[in-house]
């Protein structure tokens, strides 16, 4: 769980997406360019291991029970 | 709490009614009959009849319109929960009704489309007011039953998906009496204490009647007021309720609504490495090109370079030809010749000699010595 907070799948891929419109300039720096998708790569790895790691995690509440108003 | 009169003794019409009342006032009936007569008073009291046509019996009921959990019209077979009550100014009996539950295919069907027109008729059902769900969604409540096959189908299908996903199941009841109270209870909980990325409703397949809570106003409204985006997933791909059209999403069965809310892992590598060689191939495309600018500033250059090296050359080439037509070899070639006194002054003027001087001429071919005579 802890783990899962550290690391945002949506962060990361939305950082993605900014790195991917930085390209849709037609003329963007080359040594910018060469560093955003140094970063890319970087980011597509975390992701892979990322999610060959984590596991689904499933709590449960019990609704009567609170309706009751019982701990 | 009046006391009960003592045998013989008289009772004020007051007295008598709030007797009855107290005795009444313990009763909690559910009865059920055929709706007839409805109206509405002042945009709050509801008045009714329930008939029994068999007997051709009928009871007069009351309640107010913010209790009434159902739409209803004449002709529609009810059950009722209610209190019996008199009242004290006109002395009439009536049942004072705290919710109505539609019985039989027929009136569940009616009341259904009643409670689709009237919340259509609101614009809950609007796609403007439906919320994107998210696309990576990191925290998911499930609203469902932990026994329920929807609730089985949905986690072994969500099990299969985006592994990153935890989820708070809040275990209610699906079907039944207690159902619509703890849906609408689970949904204002996880709202108030979670922060979610989507809220899921679930439950398998069943008649009208079972899925009765998913046809409720209740639910429908707290559908709508959840903060978190909601899908809807209830029964078989032909069954629809209510919560279905109120959703953000509606998914055909449990299982189809984990597909829509989670991608694959494989999806999500599948989108990562699209946007990582989109800029691959931009930045090998921008080296490229500069490669091949840089080859044609270099070939430029060596254009420019070559171009003024022959330049030069060629000047030279002219002034080495300029010089070589001023040189003294080539007057010489062309047939003249240098004379050289003995001093070895070059002899402009014959006065510059006398008889018996010695001479050297020069001509192209070597040279010859002479003495004026």
């Amino acid at each position: 769980m802890t783990k899962q907070k550290q690391f945002s799948l949506n962060k990361k891929i939305a950082r993605l997406e900014e790195i991917e419109q930085f390209f849709q300039k037609p003329d963007f720096d080359l040594e910018e360019g060469i560093t955003q998708h140094k970063e890319a790569l970087a980011i597509a790895k975390e992701v892979s291991e990322y999610l060959s790691s984590v596991e689904q995690a499933l709590e449960q509440l019990d609704i009567a029970t609170l309706r009751r108003g019982e701990p | 709490m009046i006391e009960p009169p003592q045998p013989g003794q008289p009772l004020g019409v007051a007295q008598a009614i709030t007797l009855f009342n107290t005795i009444l006032g313990d009763l909690s009936l559910v009865i059920e009959g055929e709706i007839a007569n409805y109206n509405v008073n002042q945009g709050k009291f509801v008045f009714f009849d329930l008939k029994d046509e068999t007997h051709d019996a009928r009871l007069g009921c009351f309640m107010m319109l913010f209790k009434q959990n159902v739409p209803v019209e004449d002709g529609m077979r009810v059950k009722v929960l209610c209190r019996p009550t008199i009242h004290s100014k006109s002395g009439k009996f009536s049942l004072t009704v705290e919710r109505i539950e539609p019985v039989g295919e027929g009136s569940l069907k009616r009341a259904f489309e009643l409670l689709k027109k009237k919340l259509e008729a609101e614009g809950l059902f609007s796609p403007a007011r439906k919320r994107p769900l998210p696309k990576y969604p990191e925290r998911v409540g499930v609203i469902s039953s932990s026994s329920a096959a929807g609730y089985g189908d949905f986690m072994r299908i969500a099990g299969q998906r985006l592994p990153s996903t935890s989820f708070l199941l809040a275990n209610v009841t699906v079907q039944g009496s207690e159902a619509e109270e703890d849906i609408c209870f689970a949904f204002d909980y996880l709202n108030s204490y979670y922060d979610l990325d989507c809220i899921v409703l679930v439950r398998g397949g069943g008649s009208m009647e079972d899925l009765h809570a998913f046809n409720s106003e209740q639910v429908a409204r707290a559908i709508v007021r959840s903060k978190a985006p909601v899908i809807v997933g209830v029964g078989h791909e032909r069954d629809e309720t209510i919560a279905d059209y109120c959703a953000d999403l509606r998914a055909a069965t449990p299982s189809n609504a984990a597909q829509l809310l989670l991608p694959t892992a494989e999806n999500v590598l599948q989108k990562v490495a699209a946007l990582t060689s989109q800029g691959r191939r931009l930045v090998e495309r921008r080296v490229s090109m500069a490669r091949e600018k840089t080859a044609q500033a270099v070939e430029r250059g060596h254009q420019v370079i070559y171009l003024r090296l022959r330049s030069a050359q060629q000047y030279v080439q002219q002034l080495t030809r300029t010089l070589d037509a001023l040189s003294p070899e080539a007057t010489l070639q062309r047939g003249y010749s240098i004379t050289w006194t003995e001093a070895q002054a070059v002899m402009r003027d014959p006065a510059m000699v006398k008889t018996g001087d010695k001479i050297t001429t020069q001509a192209a071919g070597g040279t010859v010595t002479s003495t004026i005579l």
